[in-house]
């Protein structure tokens, strides 16, 4: 069955995901930071017996998108068919905001403004007149605050109401007269073409003035001669470009109804958000917090994690002598059995305590807005690797997941630096990966190999950003919005957390209990023995580690997690820290493990995004560069 | 005078933006644009300012060096 669809379109950070998650029942991402939608996500919703599909699209400043997620959006408007779009309007920057409504109207579709974080437009001293916006835009005007479920079964009864009840276009705003002839002429000649789906022609005539390339690329048929006289009239008289002609009028009527609609109170006195960030973003003490958080932020995770592990690993341990007998009995149920322990036992007093911590901890942070602070206070670090700071935010969620992170490349407008910044993110300690660290240091090294192990990842990164930057031109400069701090909400954390940790156990568990099983099943076939033996002249030779751990590394392909799962398994002891291995085997291993290759789900995502010659190209770089530094830190530490 | 050179804290009227039209495109979507009146509120030592609009009451942008460089201000009257 055919469902209307709703869609929710906005500004970055405007708060669209927070509403998709209070309209859907599918938790989609959100983090106070611009771009962390970059992918359409949809989900089915009942309103009054009827059934909407709404679709979360990445957020975009303006219909002449400027990176790859802002395109994603402009597509899927102009290619799909849309019943009702739902803008998403962030209070606080009404004017900015605005110029994309008026844009919106444009195309003609039926819409609705969700005037969302009313709250914080008053914190800021801000009063908006719902209804006078409402009179001049001609459209409903219904004031939320996602994040509370505030306004939201308003909105949504509204859009039931414009889709069900019909729909009055809403007055397209005028531009000047000379502009508004030439969008006349325009439109004159786009009668005889056919316009694709529910789009009024007026948008495309706008367009065909500002940003031709945008309407060109739907309108196939149209005779581009036509409109070509208009546009250059248009030039001839400004001086200036079509599209900075069009920007102006949009951003004046903006300013105008901003004006009529709005007005500051008494700005209260300073925000404690603001006085924060006169410290956080200060040239000499915000590279003081910047390392202080990066040092807590580690020292919290492997504390907890330590803790955590400490309590429920030994308590598992003492499980397996119920089902020793079986190993004479019946020897391959043993190592069935014994797989299926392992793999529970791994995830469980293993992975998940040090995961846990991270979640909670991301979540928090990702929340307050410090994220896209740390982009800017990295920038001129990162120019001297070849990249900018807008890289910042990728790398940074690689430290959660890399196939998030190679999806937020897309919000980096240059083809260059995106390919650098999704080569580089293999590289990230993912939390699987900051989990193998987390374990084995605290297993064999302790918090300091962490921190040590940490910086030196981060090294290979900037030498290999400096290395790949040889091969391609500048990277281009950094435009990136600062969100205003924030408080972190507990209830999204926890939400956030829990949506997080049950697809861990959805989606990761069962590959490293199979994984574990597949692998006692291997031990009692023999066939480690034979993979172990393929892998020594590396394993073994190269990097001077026992050659049982050998098999553990394409296990390791499939979840990174799988690698100190396998490993007490493969070595025959009932403890991760009976392994055996000395400080510098367990540096190492540790070292080879997080660079030598991605886990299959990155490999795909990485496939998809930047194509299969990159891939093989980076997964053949990314081994060499981790056999290289096994090898280095061998010789160095056996010295 | 460029945005680099520019003093902090001090109303300042956009002039012109000497970048290539597709930055200049991303500049004007996020509001950043000639005629409007800013404030430079950070510099950093490596020469990223960040600005934020005071025509619109706009949110604060970051710029790197490069582009500071490209947006000529004078002090707003």
């Amino acid at each position: 069955m055919q469902h209307k669809t709703i869609v929710l379109v906005g500004q970055p950070n405007a708060g669209k995901s927070t509403l998709f998650n209070v309209l859907s029942d599918i938790k989609s991402s959100t983090s106070n930071f611009a771009g962390t939608t970059v992918a359409i996500k949809q989900s089915l919703i009942n309103v009054n017996f009827d059934t909407y599909k709404i679709i979360d699209l990445p957020g975009l400043y303006s219909l002449n998108p400027n990176d790859p997620a802002e395109e994603v959006t402009v597509n899927f408007l102009l290619n799909h068919h849309v019943d009702l779009i739902i803008n998403v309007v962030d209070s606080t920057l009404l004017s900015r905001s605005i110029e994309l409504s008026i844009e919106l109207i444009e195309l003609g579709i039926p819409m609705v403004i969700a005037l969302n974080m009313q709250d914080e437009a008053s914190r800021y001293g801000v009063r908006i007149y719902n209804q006078k916006l409402k009179d001049i835009l001609k459209i409903p005007v219904i004031p939320t605050i996602a994040l509370f479920g505030k306004g939201v079964k308003d909105l949504i009864d509204t859009c039931d109401h414009v889709i069900t009840r019909g729909y009055s276009k809403p007055e397209f705003l005028k531009f000047t007269l000379h502009v508004e002839n030439s969008i006349n002429v325009i439109q004159e000649d786009l009668k005889e073409t056919q316009i694709p789906n529910n789009i009024d022609s007026r948008f495309y005539a706008i367009k065909l003035i500002e940003n031709p390339q945008i309407a060109f690329k739907s309108l196939k048929s149209f005779d581009r001669k036509k409109s070509e006289l208009a546009t250059q009239q248009i030039q001839i008289e400004h001086n200036t470009d079509g599209f900075e002609v069009i920007a102006y009028e949009r951003h004046h009527h903006a300013m105008k109804i901003t004006h009529l609609v709005s007005e500051l109170k008494k700005k209260k006195a300073q925000p404690f958000a603001e006085k924060l960030d006169s410290v956080l973003l200060h040239p000499l003490w915000g590279y003081f917090f910047l390392l202080l958080f990066f040092i807590v932020y580690f020292i919290v995770i492997f504390q907890v994690g330590t803790f955590i592990s400490g309590l429920i690993e030994p308590a598992m341990q003492t499980l397996p002598h119920y089902y020793e007998p079986l190993k004479l009995i019946s020897p391959f149920l043993w190592y069935t059995l014994d797989g299926l322990f392992q793999g529970i036992a791994g995830s469980i007093g293993i992975v998940l305590p040090y995961f846990l911590p991270l979640l909670i901890l991301t979540s928090l942070f990702e929340d307050t807005g410090y994220m896209s602070r740390i982009a800017f206070l990295l920038d001129g670090l990162f120019h001297r690797i070849g990249l900018h700071g807008k890289s910042v935010a990728p790398f940074i969620m690689g430290f959660g997941c890399t196939v998030p992170a190679l999806y937020a490349t897309r919000i980096i407008e240059n083809e260059r630096d995106r390919l650098i910044t999704g080569v580089l993110i293999n590289f990230i300690p993912c939390s699987a990966r900051l989990t193998v660290i987390f374990a084995i240091s605290s297993a064999f090294t302790g918090p300091i190999w962490t921190a040590f192990i940490f910086f030196f990842v981060l090294l290979i990164i900037a030498i290999n950003g400096k290395i790949l930057s040889y091969f391609f031109t500048k990277p281009t400069g950094l435009i990136l919005e600062i969100p205003n701090l924030k408080l972190p909400s507990l209830r999204t954390t926890f939400k956030k957390t829990q949506f997080k940790v049950k697809e861990f156990l959805k989606v990761a568990v069962p590959y490293l209990i199979l994984g574990s099983i597949v692998l006692g099943w291997f031990e009692y076939f023999g066939a480690s023995k034979i993979l172990n033996s393929f892998f020594s002249p590396l394993v073994t030779n190269v990097l001077g580690l026992p050659e049982q751990l050998g098999s553990t590394l394409i296990f390791g392909f499939l979840r990174k997690e799988l690698i100190i799962v396998m490993a007490s398994q493969a070595m025959g002891v009932k403890s991760f820290s009976q392994l055996g291995l000395t400080t510098a085997q367990a540096l190492v291993f540790t070292i080879f493990v997080i660079l030598y290759i991605p886990c299959i789900s990155t490999f795909a995502v990485f496939w998809k995004e930047f194509g299969a010659k990159t891939v093989v190209l980076t997964t053949i770089f990314s081994i060499t560069m981790a056999t290289l530094c096994g090898l280095f830190f061998k010789i160095i530490l056996n010295f | 005078m460029c945005l680099s050179d520019a003093p902090c804290n001090i109303s300042l009227k956009i002039l012109k933006i000497n970048s290539e039209m597709v930055t200049r495109k991303k500049l004007l979507s996020m509001g950043i644009r000639p005629d409007d009146s800013l404030i430079k509120i950070f510099e950093m030592n490596w020469g990223g300012v960040i600005v934020q609009n005071l025509t619109t009451n706009s949110t604060k942008v970051a710029l790197s060096k490069s582009l500071a460089n490209d947006i000529i201000v004078d002090y707003a009257a």
